[in-house]
């Protein structure tokens, strides 16, 4: 019986012993041992940042940057088809040479413009296989009639001819805009006869 | 040798106070880390942020998500995420539904390089689609984190300001959070071998700018913003509009929340 007694006091020793250290170093332990994360959201905000905004590119690219932002692409950042610039920006500020990598801008361009079901009805969508002029060189980039820094609304079609002097590739009967009927005495004159590239329409 | 009974407890008596000393001792005996300093002067942005003045809540708009996948790409150079396994902190999803009720949903490469190369998912290619959107996932940054409650480290947490973040020096790798995460938005990074996830881009709030993903999207489909300053994107939506967020019944408590969201996303 006493036996009985005694183990039992020891337990309850015991117990109370260790239920009063571990008050004494339950607080300790949380904050040495590490239980709280004093440095770590530190840590994780001291990153560094790599894409940037538009305000950090017309520090440079001050006319593409004005363009832009009075443009239908106003709300696309620089980085979203360049690519993040931290790296780019870096190097240019301490006046070192600074490529920044363009994929081909027709990708980019469909990765947005490309016509899907998903995409919400009324965002300016088109079928990359059909659009502009079927069987011509210009189908092979999009930035032969868009300006992406400024694509207006509907798009304003370059007309400055850029080593272009096939004005049937665009306008020919079966094209993109083909001439309007009126236009039919004048085949075989020069377009250049009435029309001055830079004109527009 | 037999001991006596006294001499049996005594020597447990003694090993059990000597096991509490070690236990109490061994806090300060262990190494803690040095704190690290953003630059070489050791100035950092964060010095000037209270986390106790911000609650930072994000609002994603289905109707107006194009699938680009900007955001997704935005975010992998900005956080380094890993390209190969493929990992992402956060994705575009397509929602697809055909007309004789099934649903189909992708996510190629988490749509990193948009969807126009498969303008329709291959398995119902041939169906009549009724409608079709994208959804924009990332971390829900739950107030009531399953991620958190299982950690057996305590290596994950919540910071103040709403944040859950994972400290890598306690991160054991043991991928119970991404077994706990109801939306998979954790994986492991291949290298590091700890847990890594979508922080809203923690480097980039505190210094008071905008998480990569919001400003890489160019409609406007992601917005974020403090639920403190009524003034804010996030606090006019939620004061004027109905919102949902991602499956309500876990309880978790999403910081996310989803306009238009239709019923069939989970």
């Amino acid at each position: 019986m006493s036996i009985l007694i005694r183990a039992v006091l020891v337990v309850a020793l015991l117990a109370t012993v260790g239920l009063f250290m571990r008050t004494v170093t339950a607080s300790l332990s949380v904050e040495v041992i590490g239980l709280t994360h004093e440095d770590n959201p530190r840590w994780w905000a001291d990153r560094p940042v790599n894409n940037q905004p538009a305000a950090a590119c017309a520090e440079c690219h001050e006319a593409t940057n004005e363009a832009i932002t009075a443009s239908a692409h106003a709300g696309v950042n620089c980085d979203s088809c360049h690519g993040a610039a931290g790296e780019h920006i870096d190097l240019a500020r301490s006046g070192q040479k600074a490529p920044l990598v363009l994929a081909d801008a027709r990708d980019l361009c469909v990765t947005c413009h490309a016509a899907l079901v998903s995409r919400p009805d009324g965002f300016p969508q088109v079928d990359p296989a059909t659009h502009g002029a079927p069987d011509s060189a210009i189908t092979s980039s999009c930035e032969s009639c868009h300006n992406a820094h400024d694509p207006g609304f509907p798009p304003d079609i370059r007309h400055t001819l850029g080593g272009r002097s096939d004005c049937l590739a665009c306008h020919g009967p079966d094209q993109w805009q083909p001439v309007p009927p009126s236009h039919a005495d004048s085949t075989g004159d020069s377009c250049l006869k009435c029309h001055s590239p830079g004109e527009g329409a | 040798m037999p001991i006596s009974r006294r001499e049996f407890v005594k020597l447990g008596a003694h090993a059990a106070f000597g096991g509490l000393l070690v236990y109490t001792l061994r806090g300060v005996v262990l190494p803690q880390s040095a704190p690290r300093a953003a630059d070489a002067e050791g100035n950092s942005a964060y010095d000037q942020y209270r986390p106790e003045d911000h609650d930072w809540a994000f609002v994603i708009d289905t109707m107006k998500c194009i699938g680009c996948g900007r955001c997704a790409r935005a975010c992998k150079q900005e956080n380094n995420v890993p390209w190969e396994p493929q990992c992402n902190r956060t994705w575009v999803e397509r929602y697809s539904f055909a007309g004789d009720g099934e649903v189909h949903v992708d996510s190629p490469e988490g749509g990193i390089n948009g969807f126009a190369d498969e303008p329709l998912p291959e398995a119902i290619r041939d169906k009549e689609i009724t409608k079709s959107f994208f959804v924009p996932k990332l971390c829900n940054q739950c107030d009531n984190s399953p991620c958190v409650q299982v950690c057996p480290v305590a290596a994950t947490y919540k910071t103040a300001d709403g944040i859950v973040l994972i400290n890598r020096d306690k991160c054991i790798g043991c991928r119970y959070c991404i077994q706990a995460c109801p939306y998979g938005m954790r994986y492991l990074l291949p290298e590091e071998r700890v847990a890594d996830k979508c922080t809203w881009c923690y480097h980039r709030i505190t210094r008071g700018r905008l998480p990569a993903c919001v400003e890489a999207c160019p409609v406007g489909a992601r917005k974020f913003g403090d639920l403190r300053d009524p003034e804010s994107a996030v606090s006019k939506i939620l004061a004027e509009r109905n919102v949902s967020v991602l499956k309500p019944e876990m309880g978790t408590k999403p910081q996310a929340f989803y306009l238009d969201l239709d019923g069939e996303v989970v």
